[in-house]
C-alpha cells in the first residue's frame, strides 16, 4: 500500500512538473532577432552560424524577425556576390542571444567608417494609453548629433553607437538630424508617423564623408497599455430607482407593533391588579 | 357606583391570563417578519442581464492566426483596414448615432464626446474590419447637464443583436452581440477590453449599476461584445 501511494506521489510531482514547465518554457527559451543593414552601397549575405540566412540583403532595409533558440551565434556578413561565404567577409561578429529578450542586429558603419555589427536590445514594454514610443540610433559614421522633432531638439549629443528613448503622443512628427549644438541639417527632415502603442525606432545610417547619410526605421507593434477607465455617465438618470418599501411590510409591522403595545398594557394592567 | 366598577373588571378578568404573553409573541414574530421583508425587499440593480460572462478574456485569448516564424526577409503584413467608423446602428434598440474618434483624456480615462447622442471610437485600437482584436466604441448612458444619454438602453440588447459600424471610406461591418456583462469600475478587464490582439471583435461600453451621488459616476461598467458576421 504504502510503495503504490509513494508511486502515486512521484508521478503526481512528474505530471505537476510536465504542467508548470511545458508550454511556457518554449516561448521564453527563444529570442525575437531583427536586423538593419546600414551600410549604403552594399548589398550583402548574411551567415547565422555558417548559414546563408539573410540572403542578397539589401542596404537601408530591416530583417525579421527571426525567433531564434537563445544563445552564442557567429555572424559573418559576406558581399551579396559571395553567396558561398568563402571570401573575405565583410565583418565578423558574435552575439549572444538572452531568452525572451527583443534584440536588432544593426550592420552599420562606426564612426571612423569602419564597418562593424552593434547588438541593440529594445525596451517592448508596456507604453502609455495613447502615446508613442520613439527610440533613435546613431550609427552611421558621422559625429555627434542633435535630433529634432517638430524643430525643437528631442534628443541631444547622440554619438556612435548609442540610443536615445522617449515616450511621446501618438501622432506625425517631422524629424531632422543636426550636428550637436547647431542648426546645420545632415538628414532630414522626415515625417515620422507614431502610432500608439507602438515603438518606432529610427536609425542614422551612412556617411556624412561619403554624403549618403540615411534613416532605416523599424517598429514594433502591440505594447500599447488601456486606458484607465470609461466614465460614460454624470447623471444618474439610468440609475434604478429605490421602489421603497412594499405595503405589506408596513401592515405586518403595524399589526405587530399594536399587538405588543396592547400586551404591554395588558400586562402592564395585571401588573397593578396584582400590586392591589 | 365605585363597587359596580370594580365588579365590572372582575368579570373580565376570566379572559385568558396568557393573553399578554401571546399577544407580546405574535406582535414580535410580526416585526421579525416585516424587518426580513424590508431588509430583502427587490432592489433593481441597474445592471444587464449577464450573456457569456467571460466573452471579453476568451476572445483576448484567442489567437487568429498560428504563430509562425515570419518568412526572412520580412514581407510587409497584409495592409489592416484603417478608416474610423461614421455611424453606428443597433436596430433593435433603435440606435442610429454619429460615431467620432476619440482618444484618452489628461488623466488617461477614454474620452467620452461630449455630446450624450454622439458615440466615441476609440482611435488608438483597432479600426472596424482588422483581423485581430477589440474595436471599441463607447457613448454616454446620460450627463447631469444635456439628460439621458445614446447608450441609456445597451444593457437591454440581446443575444444575437446585429450592430452595424459604417466606416469614412464606405464599407459596412457587421456584427452580431456574443456577450453581454456589468464589471464593476474597479474590475473592469480594461486590458482584454482594449487588446489590440485576440479574435476580431466589436467592444461597446457604456456606464451602469447604481449611481453615487456623491462623486457623480455610476458604480458599474455595462461591455457588450460582438463578433464580426
Amino acid at each position: 500500500m504504502r510503495r503504490i501511494l509513494t508511486l502515486l506521489a512521484a508521478a503526481f510531482v512528474a505530471l505537476a512538473g510536465l504542467i508548470v514547465s511545458g508550454p511556457a518554457a518554449h516561448a521564453a527559451d527563444t529570442a525575437s532577432v531583427s536586423v538593419v543593414h546600414g551600410i549604403p552601397g552594399t548589398p550583402v549575405n548574411v551567415f547565422v552560424n555558417g548559414k546563408d540566412t539573410l540572403p542578397n540583403f539589401q542596404p537601408g532595409t530591416v530583417a525579421g524577425p527571426l525567433q531564434l533558440p537563445a544563445g552564442d551565434y557567429k555572424i559573418t556578413v559576406f558581399p551579396a556576390a559571395d553567396t558561398a561565404g568563402s571570401g573575405t567577409p565583410v565583418i565578423t561578429a558574435s552575439a549572444t542571444v538572452t531568452a525572451g529578450q527583443n534584440v536588432t542586429l544593426v550592420a552599420h558603419l562606426k564612426a571612423d567608417g569602419t564597418p562593424t555589427l552593434t547588438p541593440f536590445v529594445n525596451d517592448t514594454s508596456m507604453i502609455a494609453a495613447g502615446k508613442a514610443r520613439l527610440v533613435v540610433r546613431h550609427t552611421a559614421a558621422a559625429p555627434a548629433v542633435d535630433v529634432r522633432a517638430n524643430g525643437a531638439v528631442a534628443f541631444s549629443g547622440l554619438t556612435n553607437p548609442n540610443q536615445a528613448s522617449a515616450d511621446l503622443a501618438a501622432g506625425s512628427i517631422s524629424a531632422d538630424v543636426v550636428l550637436a549644438g547647431t542648426s546645420t541639417v545632415v538628414i532630414g527632415p522626415a515625417t515620422v508617423d507614431l502610432k500608439a502603442g507602438t515603438e518606432t525606432i529610427v536609425y542614422a545610417i551612412g556617411s556624412a564623408e561619403k554624403k549618403d547619410l540615411a534613416l532605416v526605421v523599424q517598429t514594433i507593434t502591440g505594447m500599447g497599455g488601456a486606458p484607465g477607465g470609461v466614465n460614460a455617465g454624470t447623471g444618474g438618470f439610468a440609475a434604478p430607482t429605490d421602489p421603497g418599501t412594499p405595503a405589506w411590510v408596513w401592515a405586518l409591522a403595524g399589526v405587530g407593533g399594536l399587538l405588543l403595545l396592547s400586551a404591554g398594557t395588558a400586562g402592564g394592567l395585571r401588573m397593578t391588579r396584582a400590586r392591589r | 357606583m365605585r363597587h359596580r366598577a370594580e365588579k365590572a373588571r372582575e368579570q373580565r378578568l376570566p379572559f385568558p391570563q396568557r393573553w399578554p404573553l401571546l399577544a407580546g409573541v405574535v406582535g414580535v414574530a410580526l416585526l421579525v417578519i416585516a424587518l426580513v421583508g424590508w431588509s430583502t425587499r427587490d432592489r433593481p440593480t441597474g445592471l444587464p442581464k449577464t450573456i457569456a460572462a467571460n466573452t471579453a478574456a476568451a476572445l483576448a485569448s484567442q489567437t487568429s492566426s498560428p504563430a509562425t516564424t515570419p518568412p526572412v526577409p520580412a514581407a510587409s503584413p497584409p495592409a489592416e483596414p484603417n478608416s474610423p467608423p461614421t455611424t453606428l446602428q443597433i436596430s433593435s434598440l433603435k440606435i442610429n448615432a454619429p460615431v467620432v474618434s476619440v482618444g484618452v483624456d489628461a488623466a488617461g480615462d477614454m474620452q467620452i464626446p461630449d455630446d450624450v447622442h454622439t458615440l466615441g471610437w476609440y482611435q488608438f485600437g483597432p479600426a472596424p474590419g482588422s483581423s485581430t482584436g477589440s474595436v471599441v466604441v463607447v457613448g454616454h448612458v446620460d450627463s447631469a447637464e444635456q439628460g439621458i444619454g445614446i447608450f441609456s438602453t445597451l444593457k437591454s440588447i440581446t443575444a444575437g443583436a446585429p450592430i452595424v459600424l459604417s466606416t469614412a471610406d464606405g464599407q459596412q461591418r457587421q456584427y452580431k452581440v456574443v456577450g453581454v456583462q456589468a464589471y464593476p469600475k474597479s474590475a473592469v478587464p480594461l486590458s482584454d477590453l482594449f487588446s489590440t490582439t485576440g479574435a476580431p471583435r466589436l467592444t461597446l461600453i457604456t456606464c451602469g449599476g447604481l449611481f453615487d451621488k456623491v462623486t457623480h459616476s455610476y458604480e458599474s461598467n455595462v461591455v457588450v461584445t460582438a463578433s464580426p458576421s
